[in-house]
């Protein structure tokens, strides 16, 4: 593997767009600006969400009125990847006889990204009456509805593809991406995901016990819930280079795994048998001993019994590079939680505290996924 | 014959072309009463079956909001080894 990460689009609790996320990356103290109290949970559970969320600033004043949360998220992130990598200013193409509309897709990831319009469907139909559910609101309850919408915004006609696996989806959507990519379907791919934190979301999470606080590590920081969107934009890494594209970091392995729970009757399953297995996968691929990797961009969340997963199979892998943690300020983003490490991953590349980083993810249900990703200046030497 | 299946659709029809190569039957589109005359130029299978030599079928599938797929499967030997293009 080796393709390109030429820009990204985010919206997040942190802000919106890269000048206001690298502001504050900057700025530092991201607990502080990032968490706060829910206004959509219950309780007194501390959430990351995208305060002050002013769609009309991003998307102008028309057109995304029945919208939900997520698509608009989703949508403007989108938006901002492409203007970053140099592919579109003022909603136009700026060399389309190289990348135009029918030469850009989607890999898109969300885990519970149409809870929330389905809850609130079924909420009209049982409790007023199945007459007034409102027609314009059903597209949102088909979970790949809102990746679509980025596609109808920015005119983009190549494939258009949701990736549902749980937390290791934007990961995950990296190897769909390639595939489409590899195959000549398309030039560039807006990759990653978004989520959103909602009451329906929030209230699953605490009757499955994971949003109680009983998963609080050893530092007393129970899991929070996070949301947002990040879209990169990838393409095949010497076509980037040959428009002329800036490289911000170079994705160079991929693995993945699933580890089924030993029961039916467990809830939740947090293995290191497969993120060792994952992460074992992304080294191979990307041809690279364990040593050469020099941070981790871990998925702790604060639930003790997945972070000591993830401890295991960092051992077993015998990696013993430092750990950035962006869930501890983010919160958990399912579905989105890797294009957030990935974006956390190139802070530590702009900053130039890490050439190469191993992105890792880990489900609830036994699968886990890992990237391996690259500072593209200077890379260690692959061992063969 | 087995109603829009959504999601699942085009896989439970990709079995169903898998068998049209094996088994050389085209399944029928039943309770076909009137051909409309946009389609007048498509070969319908209408509510028989059809025993036929199929080496290549194309499995098409379209979804709402503007996801097109489309599927070529073959018996093996027939079509050209893949040279890695779309």
């Amino acid at each position: 593997m080796r393709l390109a990460i030429t820009g990204f689009g985010v919206v997040s609790s942190l802000g919106v767009g890269r000048a206001a996320w690298e502001a504050a990356v900057a700025e530092g103290d991201l607990r502080a600006k990032s968490l706060g109290r829910a206004t959509a949970a219950p309780g007194d559970l501390p959430v990351a969400e995208v305060w002050d969320w002013e769609p009309k600033v991003h998307l102008g004043p028309k057109g995304h009125r029945s919208l939900d949360r997520l698509t608009k998220f989703l949508v403007t992130a989108g938006k901002y990847a492409l203007e970053d990598a140099g592919l579109k200013a003022e909603g136009a193409f700026l060399a389309e006889e190289t990348v135009g509309p029918t030469d850009v897709g989607v890999c898109s990831a969300t885990a519970y990204g149409s809870l929330d319009a389905i809850t609130e469907l079924n909420r009209v139909a049982e409790l007023e009456d199945p007459r007034y559910i409102n027609p314009q609101r059903f597209p949102n309850t088909v979970i790949n509805a809102a990746a679509g919408y980025v596609s109808i915004w920015e005119d983009l006609r190549a494939p258009n593809t949701t990736i549902v696996d749980g937390n290791c989806g934007a990961l995950d959507a990296v190897v769909v991406a390639e595939t489409h990519l590899q195959h000549g379907r398309a030039k560039a791919m807006l990759v990653g995901g978004g989520e959103v934190a909602t009451e329906p979301l929030v209230r699953a999470l605490c009757r499955l016990g994971l949003a109680t606080g009983d998963g609080i590590t050893g530092d007393g920081t129970p899991l929070a819930i996070g949301e947002g969107a990040t879209y990169f934009v990838v393409e095949q890494a010497d076509a980037a280079n040959a428009r002329g594209a800036t490289t911000l970091a170079e994705l160079r392995g991929y693995g993945t795994a699933f580890d089924a729970p030993a029961s039916e009757a467990q809830l939740v399953h947090g293995s290191s048998a497969a993120l060792y297995a994952a992460i074992t996968g992304a080294l191979g691929e990307a041809n690279l001993d364990a040593d050469a990797i020099d941070l981790v961009i871990s998925t702790q969340s604060g639930l003790a019994f997945f972070d000591d997963a993830e401890k295991a199979a960092l051992a077993e892998a015998a990696i013993d590079a430092p750990l950035r943690t962006p869930k501890r300020h983010l919160g958990e983003t399912f579905g989105a939680a890797g294009a957030f490490g990935m974006l956390d991953a190139l802070d530590s590349f702009r900053s130039g505290t890490a050439q190469t980083a191993l992105v890792l993810t880990l489900g609830y249900y036994g699968n886990a996924s890992a990237v391996v990703m690259q500072r593209p200046a200077k890379a260690p030497t692959p061992t063969a | 014959m087995i109603g829009h299946c959504m999601g699942a659709a085009s896989a439970l029809e990709a079995v169903s072309c898998v068998m049209t190569l094996g088994d050389g039957v085209i399944p029928p589109t039943i309770h076909h009463e009137q051909t409309d005359p946009e389609c007048a130029g498509l070969r319908i299978v209408a509510n028989e079956k059809q025993e036929a030599k199929v080496d290549v079928v194309l499995n098409n599938s379209l979804a709402f909001g503007g996801y097109d797929a489309a599927l070529c499967l073959a018996k093996p030997g027939i079509l050209p080894a893949d040279t890695g293009a779309n």
